[in-house]
């Protein structure tokens, strides 16, 4: 008897003016100990379908199913004791936020023994050891101090792991995985991604993980599900929809991981850099107070940084949370004042320049941001908002503006008569494409790409980067493209900047990077990103951050032509190509 | 190449503007419905008053039937000057309703820039604007303006700085919060990456995303100024007679209560059901323009 | 956490002084001392005598600092409406009949309308949540003279169930209480409605469920635990409020409480007694504003135990 029974499965969800049909009829099955991947863009049903099983949806949703059973019970039928009994104890699930998944009055240490409590006859006491137990085969270290923290103290990969140890406290049969990775790190998520495996085969569970990522699907599962609006296109063996997918939509995704672009041309080295960052630094004074002094400590966002950006041409900035890039990024358009060092526009210094006097270069450099919802005024048409950098520049009539908001509308993609749309009524990569028209109406020179696609779906990452790439090539762009993930980069960008806690630890051409990474922070970020074809997935060994520091290049005085240095600085080893190390004699 | 993406967009073809779903939340909610029209009954009543009243309130026409009980002729019967109250209480709806619109009014004016100064520019300026809306917190606010009435010896005006001088803080509070919010939304720092003046932000950007606080901030305001011109009437200090307020007439209506109820109870009900209808129609607004529905 | 202690502490202090400085300054601004008040024509000698003597002809900033340094003493001097006994007696015996009545009335008010708010949050959009919340808005919206008045006309005169008025034996007290209690229930009915509505809808509720806990124990430990912060904030204040005694409920049911001296101080222009009694009553609210700042921090994980990790 399989353990997941799911036949012709449908949810809808009602509201305003009608029902939105969220899961159209979807049947699979799982046996015990087998591991199952849903993959599939947002909308598509994936997280809905599974939160059906444990009658986790809310009120508003309504359920039919001809088979809807977990380890023989239908769920749709169970009362409240055996639905009880079946979440936690038969089906565990980890979700995507462990920030918001765990009750914020309460330690992590009564959270998970109150998971044990609620299945077994156990006192608090003995509960508390079990958890114990639990966080250190999660391999968190200090479990016993853990164990009376508050979620807000600690990391998003810790708290994951913890909500891991918490899933796992009552041994279920299956555990399921709603985007559990999604917003973690690149290496924590490879950490925990492993840890998902290494459980999975411990407790001899079935997994189902449902993710948007084949990457994730490649290194974890058996047999793939792909859904696409609320319906499954495609099912099979994970091997199988790697290398022969059937569906066009399977196709698409597989093909989007796999997008390569040719590196722009024009190699104009002799006239100034677009812009360059000359030991650019940011500082932050942490104020601690202890009854009424107050203490300052120093926080090194982004210590001393070389970046140069040359014509018409993409950078690439990666890096983890905590890296400094994003500051970085910002203090180049200085949306945050840097603490030191120059930025140079074209040649020419801003870093001190009045907000007047700032203004006419505001035209020459502009961003793009991640959040694309928040990018967007919701008070204003898409034209308005188009058009509001000629109306603060003061560039044309109103009529004029207009016409040229509405060009670009096109020019990016939308249809012209979106002018009059709010961006509510937008999907995210279509307010990303008018982000993008915002910033570019004033023709800069420059243009900062803040994460652009990290909120985006994998087909519609694959277009934005797409459109990016064209205008950069039409309009002679230089582009400085921040992101976290490495192989977005790799289809897009010239070069590539590593950064590691406000330093950069490798800088290279975007093919050396890949070919022949230096440092191991570089090779660890490498090693992180998930295999692309199942055939590829393998055991990964982590480096933390003292190990990182320990196996920094060493090179000698010969080969570099520096002084002996103790501290790691930047050396180069090739033509456009420097990594961080330490010089000996 | 591009082509795609069209096809994933969404079906609406109409123009669908914020303030249209706020229209379609507020329109659900049925009490706030009616106490609108209620409210806009009040409203005509209190501009027509003299067409739809026999006499003057101030005229003691009907002395021989003082004290007289609701009839026919006189529908809230007569008070104990002899003067009609149903005229009265219609043309207490005047004093009410314009003390309390006008005090709200002010209450905006000097809420909003001082939330938005407070929400924008954060430390000194909302530190000193913290300490100032503190300072008026502590007080509690009836006394106070019961001081400052004693003070100036009541009259209109004096009630509606009064009233606007404690309606302030409610409006800057939202306003406030609601900029603190949105300052650090990227549209703002895009703006900011383009050059514009903080003064350009604010007005373009954050005040109209205010709307809904400054919309709920001044409808709520209004009971609030229209209770504190009550309440100093009632004790003596408001509106002097004999101008017909609400306030007064209860104080006067309790003395008579036990044998004449309806001095005191019509005033009662009049102001209950003004204030229970701007209420509740300031809080279906603030539902239908809140969208992070709470509980809906 | 002592230090932001500290801080409130002092934050607090300044903020009474300025507001003392404000309303002594504005008392005696007011022009017409407590002579005019009678109809009592006094000669200009002896009236500049009486002034001397309640040293009213000194500089104003000498008075400021002198009364002060009375205050620090519990000495706010002498009420001109009955000149036999200090403000501090006569408040001593005003402040009891406030404190009872409006005292019991937030006690007994506001768990009641916790539990009205836990039932309409629970059972959403059921009958019982539109009953609880029109009663919540019609106590916050009906002014407490309109509900005193109806509770005296209905109960008192019509039904002749209970007395109307006074302070004395506890039946009285029947009536009074009621009407207080009408809005601590109302605003404690809409705040842990509002408040567990929005725990409710947070994700690690999801989660606890997901987790096999059952409705109750999630409900009771987890969501009211989350829930009770904006509630215990709101207590303190409310409390003082109530218990300082409302203006129109002493004067309907003819209670002599701190609300009724204030009026009649207000009506016979007795400073000291009006001085004393808006300082008091800031004093309160002060103390009242600190102790639920302290207690939110206390009952915060994020402010008690800060830091991450």
């Amino acid at each position: 008897m399989p353990l997941v029974e799911i036949a012709d499965l449908k949810v809808s969800f009602s509201q305003y003016g009608g029902q939105i049909d969220a899961v159209r009829g979807v049947s699979f099955s799982i046996n015990e100990g087998e591991s199952l991947g849903i993959v599939g863009e947002s909308g598509s049903g994936k997280s809905v379908s599974c939160a059906a099983l444990l009658r986790l949806l809310p009120a508003t949703a309504n359920i039919s199913a001809t088979s809807l059973k977990l380890d023989g019970i239908d769920v749709l039928t169970a009362n409240k004791e055996d639905l009880a009994r079946l979440r936690g104890r038969t089906a565990a699930m980890i979700f995507q936020d462990p920030m918001t998944a765990f009750d914020p009055v309460f330690t992590i240490g009564h959270q998970i023994a109150e998971t044990i409590q609620a299945h077994r006859k156990l006192s608090k006491r003995d509960a508390l050891t079990e958890a114990e137990q639990l966080l250190l085969r999660v391999e968190i270290k200090n479990a016993r101090d853990i164990l009376n923290y508050y979620p807000h103290q600690l990391s998003g990969g810790m708290l994951q792991r913890a909500m891991i140890a918490m899933a796992l406290s009552c041994r279920p049969k299956v555990l399921i995985a709603d985007e559990p990775t999604t917003a973690l790190d690149v290496t924590i998520q490879a950490q925990i991604l492993q840890l998902i495996k290494k459980v999975q085969a411990e407790f001899g569970m079935a997994l189902i993980m449902i993710t948007h990522d084949l990457g994730v699907i490649a290194e974890t599962v058996d047999r793939v599900l792909v859904m696409y609006n609320g319906e499954v296109m495609e099912q099979g063996p994970v091997q199988q929809i790697f290398d022969a997918p059937q569906h066009d939509y399977t196709k698409r995704l597989l093909a989007s991981l796999h997008t390569s672009f040719e590196p722009s041309r024009d190699d104009d080295t002799a006239a100034a850099p677009a812009l360059e960052l000359r030991n650019i630094a940011k500082t932050y004074r942490v104020k601690r107070r202890k009854g009424f002094a107050t203490t300052h400590s120093d926080f090194h966002a982004v210590r001393p940084v070389d970046i140069v950006l040359p014509r018409n041409k993409i950078v690439g900035l990666v890096g983890e949370s905590g890296s400094g890039k994003t500051t970085t990024g910002m203090m180049a358009m200085r949306l945050t004042e840097p603490t030191a060092g120059q930025i140079l526009v074209d040649g020419a210094d801003i870093t001190k320049l009045g907000s007047d006097d700032l203004k006419s270069f505001r035209r020459r450099m502009q961003i793009v941001f991640q959040d694309s919802y928040s990018a967007l005024d919701p008070m204003m048409t898409l034209s308005q908002i188009v058009a509001e950098p000629l109306n603060i520049h003061g560039i044309g009539t109103s009529r004029q503006q207009t016409e040229k908001a509405l060009d670009w509308i096109e020019r990016v993609g939308l249809p012209r008569n979106f002018g009059n749309r709010y961006s509510h009524e937008l999907s995210g990569g279509q307010r990303q494409r008018v982000a993008i028209a915002r910033a570019l109406i004033l023709g800069p020179s420059v243009l900062v790409a803040d994460e652009p696609t990290s909120a985006l779906d994998v087909t519609v990452k694959a277009q934005i980067i797409g459109l990016l790439k064209e205008l950069q090539a039409e309009m002679g762009l230089s582009m400085l493209f921040i992101s976290h993930d490495l192989s977005t980069v790799k289809s897009l960008t010239d070069s590539v900047v590593v950064m590691y806690r406000g330093r950069v630890v490798e800088q290279a051409p975007t093919a050396q990077i890949f070919a022949n990474p230096q440092h191991p922070y570089t090779r660890a970020l490498l090693e992180a990103i998930p295999a692309a074809n199942p055939r590829y997935k393998r055991e990964r060994t982590f480096l933390g951050a003292e190990a990182i520091a320990a196996q920094t290049p060493r090179f000698t005085v010969i080969q570099t032509g520096l002084a002996p240095n103790a501290t790691p600085q930047l050396v180069t080893i090739a033509p456009g190509h420097r990594v961080e190390a330490i010089v000996t004699t | 190449m591009t082509t795609e993406a069209i096809a994933i967009a969404p079906t609406t073809h109409r123009q669908r503007s914020p303030m249209w779903f706020a229209w379609r939340r507020f329109t659900g909610n049925k009490a706030a419905i009616i106490a609108g029209v209620v409210l806009g009954i009040l409203i005509l009543m209190a501009i027509f008053a003299p067409v739809i009243t026999p006499v003057s309130p101030e005229a003691q026409s009907f002395l021989t039937e003082a004290l007289a009980f609701p009839s026919a002729q006189h529908w809230f019967g007569v008070d104990n000057l002899g003067r009609d109250f149903y005229t009265r209480i219609v043309y207490g709806s005047r004093v009410s309703l314009t003390i309390g619109f006008t005090a709200a009014v002010f209450s905006v004016v000097i809420g909003i820039p001082l939330g938005a100064l407070a929400g924008y520019f954060g430390g000194k300026t909302d530190w000193f604007i913290m300490r100032v809306i503190e300072l008026f917190s502590v007080v509690p606010p009836l006394l106070a303006a019961m001081l400052l009435g004693a003070l100036t010896r009541g009259g209109y005006f004096t009630i509606i700085l009064i009233a606007a001088l404690f309606g302030w803080v409610n409006v800057c509070l939202l306003v406030r919060a609601q900029i603190k919010a949105f300052r650090e939304k990227e549209f703002v720092r895009a703006a900011q990456a383009l050059g514009a003046s903080p003064w350009y932000i604010i007005r373009r950007h954050l005040i109209p995303n205010s709307i809904s606080p400054i919309i709920v901030g001044f409808v709520l305001a209004i009971p609030l100024a229209m209770m504190l011109e009550a309440s100093l009437s009632f004790l003596g200090i408001g509106v002097p007679p004999p101008t017909a307020t609400w306030g007064q007439m209860i104080s006067e209506g309790i003395d008579f209560m036990f044998f004449y109820w309806h001095l005191a109870v019509f005033p009662t009900i009049a102001l209950a059901i003004t204030v229970l209808a701007t209420t509740l129609f300031g809080d279906g607004l603030r539902d239908a323009l809140d969208p992070t529905l709470k509980g809906r | 956490m002592l230090g932001y202690i500290l801080r409130r502490l002092v934050s607090v202090a300044f903020t009474f002084i300025v507001v003392s400085l404000i309303i002594f300054f504005m008392m005696h601004a007011i022009p017409g001392g407590p002579f005019d008040a009678n109809d009592m024509p006094v000669s200009a000698a002896v009236r500049e005598k009486l002034m001397a003597n309640l040293g009213l002809d000194q500089p104003l900033w000498v008075q400021y600092t002198r009364y002060m340094w009375g205050v620090l003493h519990f000495d706010f001097g002498v009420p001109y409406q009955s000149p036999g006994e200090s403000v501090t007696q006569l408040l001593s015996r005003a402040w009891l009949p406030s404190l009872v009545l409006g005292g019991l009335g937030v006690l007994i008010g506001a768990p009641l309308g916790i539990l009205l708010g836990m039932a309409a949050a629970l059972n959403r959009n059921t009958w019982i949540d539109y009953f609880a919340s029109t009663l919540a808005t019609l106590g916050l919206t009906i002014p407490v003279f309109v509900t005193s008045m109806l509770l005296i006309l209905v109960f008192a005169v019509w039904l002749n169930w209970l007395p109307a008025s006074g302070w004395g034996k506890p039946e009285r007290w029947i009536l009074p209480i009621i009407a207080y209690a009408l809005i601590p229930l109302a605003t404690y009915a809409r705040y842990t409605r509002s408040a567990m509505l929005d725990t409710l809808n947070r994700q690690f509720v999801t989660v606890l469920r997901a987790k096999g806990l059952s409705e109750r124990r999630i409900v009771f430990q987890h969501v009211l635990r989350n829930s009770a912060i904006p509630l215990v904030t709101v207590f303190l204040p409310m409390f003082i409020g109530t218990a300082t005694g409302s203006i129109f409920v002493e004067a309907m049911f003819r209670v002599p409480g701190l609300g009724a001296y204030f009026v009649s101080s207000i009506q016979t222009r007795d400073y000291p007694l009006e001085m004393a009694l808006m300082l008091m009553i800031t004093f309160m609210y002060c103390i009242a504003y600190l102790l639920s700042d302290i207690v939110y921090a206390l009952i915060n994980p994020r402010i008690r135990v800060g830091g991450a990790e």
